[in-house]
C-alpha cells in the first residue's frame, strides 16, 4: 500500500514537472549568473546548458527543488570554471565592458575591477562564493537557502560572514582602494 | 556594529556589481533548449550504440566459443580426423637428441637422418635473438598467445588459413601482438623436436620462416621425424649448421617450451590450437580454429571497446 502510494506520488511528480517549461523560465537567469563569474557570454550559455543537462540526468532533483538545485549546480560550474580555466583573459577581451564605457581608461579600470572580483571569488571559500553569487544574482534568502540546502534562518548570518570574508580577501590582495570609489 | 555590517554589505555589493553585464546581452533560451535537446539525442545515441556494441561483442564471443571448437588436438587422446599416429611406445625416436628435456617418446631406433655436425665450414658465432616468439607492436591493445603443437593438423591449418589475414589486418596495423607458445602434446612424438628446430632457428632470427616450413611440411616429417630435412630447405647452409648445433647441444633450447607448457597448464589448456586473448590483463581462451569473420568481429569489438 505504502509502496503503491509512493509510486503514485513519484509518477505524479514526474508528470507535473515540465522540463522545457522549467528551462525557459530559468535559463536566462542562470546564464546571467554564470556570465557574471566567467565573463564570457558564449561560455556562460554553454555552462547553463550543462547545468540543465545535469538536472535532466538527475531525476531525483526534478520537482519542487529543481530551481535551487540548478542554481547551485550553475554557480558551482561557474566557480569551477573560474578556478581552473586559464582562458579568463580571453573571455574578458571577448565579452568586454559593453558600449556604455565612455573612455578607454574607464574601460580598463572596469575590466581590472572585474578581474579582481573574480580572483577574490576564486580565492575565498566555495560556500562563501556561492552565497555571494546567488545573493547578488537577486535570489531572496529563502531561495538561496533552498539552493544551498541551508537553514533559511541562518542564511543572513552566513551571507554576512561571506561578505566579510570577501572584503578581507579583497583588501589583502588589492588594498583599501575599493573604499575610495 | 549594524552600521559597520551595512557598510561591508554595501561595499561588497558594489564590488560584485562590477560583474554585471552592461551591454544588454540576452541569453537565448530557445537556442539553449535546442542545444540541450541535441545533447540528449547524442546521449541516447551513445547509449544505443553502447548497448548494440555490447550485444554484438557478447554475440561474437558466443559465436567464437560455439563455432571455433572443431579441429583441435586434444590431450591426451589423438586428434580427431588426423591419421593414426604411432603410440609413444612404438614411435621412432626423434632424429636429434635433446639434452635438457626428454622427449615424450622413447627412442628404440633412429631411422631418420641425423643432423650432420661434421667438418662444416667455419661458421660465425650465432647472434642470438631474444623474444623471437613475439611479433607485433608492444603497444598493441590486444595480445594473442597462440598455443600450438607442430604435429597437430589443426595448428597447421590455423597457420595456413588464419595467420596471414591476422598478421596483415591486425599485427601489421599495430592492433594485435602475437606470442607463439609451444604446447607439444604427449601423443605427438616429434612435436618437441620440431619445437627445438623452430626455437633454434628463432634464436638466429629465422623463426617465422621455419615455423611456417614445419607446419607446411607437417605430413612429410610427422611419420619419420625428419624435421631437419624440411627445415634445411629454407635456411641458408651456414644458418642450418648453427641450427643443428643448437638443436643437438643447447641445453636451454627447451626452456621456453617448458615455460610455455607451464603457462598453458595454468590456462587450463587441454588441446591445440588454443588462442588466449589478453586484453587489459584479462585472459580469454578460445580452442580450435576460429572462423576468420567471427574472429575479426570479436577483435573489432574488443578494439572498439578499448
Amino acid at each position: 500500500m505504502n509502496a503503491s502510494r509512493a509510486l503514485d506520488r513519484m509518477q505524479s511528480q514526474e508528470a507535473s514537472f515540465d522540463f522545457d517549461e522549467f528551462f525557459r523560465a530559468h535559463y536566462a537567469r542562470i546564464a546571467r549568473t554564470i556570465a557574471r563569474v566567467v565573463g564570457d557570454h558564449a561560455r556562460a550559455e554553454e555552462l547553463a546548458v550543462e547545468a540543465f543537462w545535469k538536472l535532466w540526468r538527475t531525476s531525483q532533483a526534478q520537482g519542487e527543488k529543481a530551481g535551487g538545485w540548478v542554481y547551485r549546480t550553475a554557480v558551482r560550474l561557474a566557480l569551477n570554471e573560474l578556478r581552473h580555466s586559464k582562458r579568463r583573459n580571453r573571455y574578458e577581451q571577448m565579452s568586454g565592458p559593453g558600449p556604455v564605457s565612455p573612455t578607454p581608461e574607464e574601460a580598463r579600470a572596469a575590466a581590472e575591477e572585474r578581474e579582481h572580483v573574480r580572483l577574490v571569488l576564486g580565492a575565498i571559500g566555495e560556500r562563501d562564493a556561492e552565497l555571494l553569487l546567488l545573493r547578488s544574482s537577486g535570489l531572496p534568502y529563502a531561495e538561496v537557502a533552498a539552493a544551498l540546502d541551508l537553514n533559511p534562518a541562518s542564511v543572513g548570518t552566513m551571507i554576512s560572514r561571506a561578505q566579510q570574508a570577501f572584503r578581507k580577501e579583497y583588501i589583502k590582495q588589492y588594498g583599501e582602494k575599493g573604499n575610495e570609489r | 556594529m549594524a552600521k559597520k555590517e551595512m557598510n561591508v554589505s554595501q561595499w561588497v555589493d558594489e564590488r560584485l556589481a562590477a560583474l554585471n553585464s552592461r551591454n544588454g546581452w540576452q541569453p537565448d533560451a530557445e537556442q539553449g533548449l535546442i542545444r540541450l535537446r541535441e545533447r540528449r539525442r547524442q546521449a541516447r545515441r551513445r547509449t544505443v550504440e553502447w548497448i548494440a556494441a555490447s550485444f554484438a561483442g557478447v554475440a561474437a564471443c558466443a559465436a567464437l566459443m560455439i563455432f571455433a571448437s572443431p579441429g583441435a588436438c586434444a590431450r591426451p587422446n589423438s586428434c580427431a580426423g588426423e591419421p593414426a599416429h604411432p603410440s609413444p611406445a612404438s614411435a621412432p625416436a626423434p632424429s636429434t637428441p635433446t639434452p635438457s628435456t626428454p622427449l615424450p617418446a622413447p627412442a628404440p631406433a633412429a631411422p631418420v637422418q641425423a643432423p650432420v655436425v661434421q667438418a662444416a665450414p667455419p661458421v660465425k658465432p650465432p647472434q642470438r635473438v631474444a623474444n623471437f616468439k613475439e611479433v607485433g607492436s608492444p603497444n598493441a591493445p590486444i595480445l594473442c598467445e597462440i598455443y600450438t603443437d607442430y604435429e597437430c593438423p589443426s595448428c597447421a591449418l590455423l597457420y595456413k588459413d588464419s595467420m596471414p589475414a591476422l598478421m596483415h589486418d591486425y599485427v601489421q596495423t599495430g592492433k594485435l601482438r602475437i606470442l607463439h607458445r609451444d604446447f607439444p602434446l604427449p601423443q605427438h612424438p616429434y612435436a618437441r623436436l620440431a619445437a627445438r628446430f623452430a626455437n633454434a632457428a628463432g634464436s638466429l632470427g629465422y623463426y617465422e620462416l621455419v615455423v611456417n616450413q614445419i607446419f607446411q611440411t607437417q605430413k612429410l616429417w610427422q611419420d619419420n621425424g625428419n624435421v631437419d630435412g624440411q627445415v634445411m630447405l629454407v635456411l641458408p647452409p651456414g644458418v642450418m649448421q648453427q641450427v643443428r648445433e643448437l638443436v643437438a647441444n643447447d641445453p636451454h633450447l627447451d626452456d621456453s617450451v617448458a615455460a610455455d607448457m607451464k603457462m598453458g597448464i595454468s590456462d587450463h589448456l587441454d588441446s591445440t590450437p588454443t588462442l588466449v586473448f589478453v586484453v587489459g590483463g584479462k585472459r580469454q581462451s578460445l580452442t580450435g580454429i576460429p572462423k576468420m569473420p567471427i574472429l575479426k568481429t570479436y577483435l573489432d569489438q574488443v578494439l572498439q571497446g578499448h
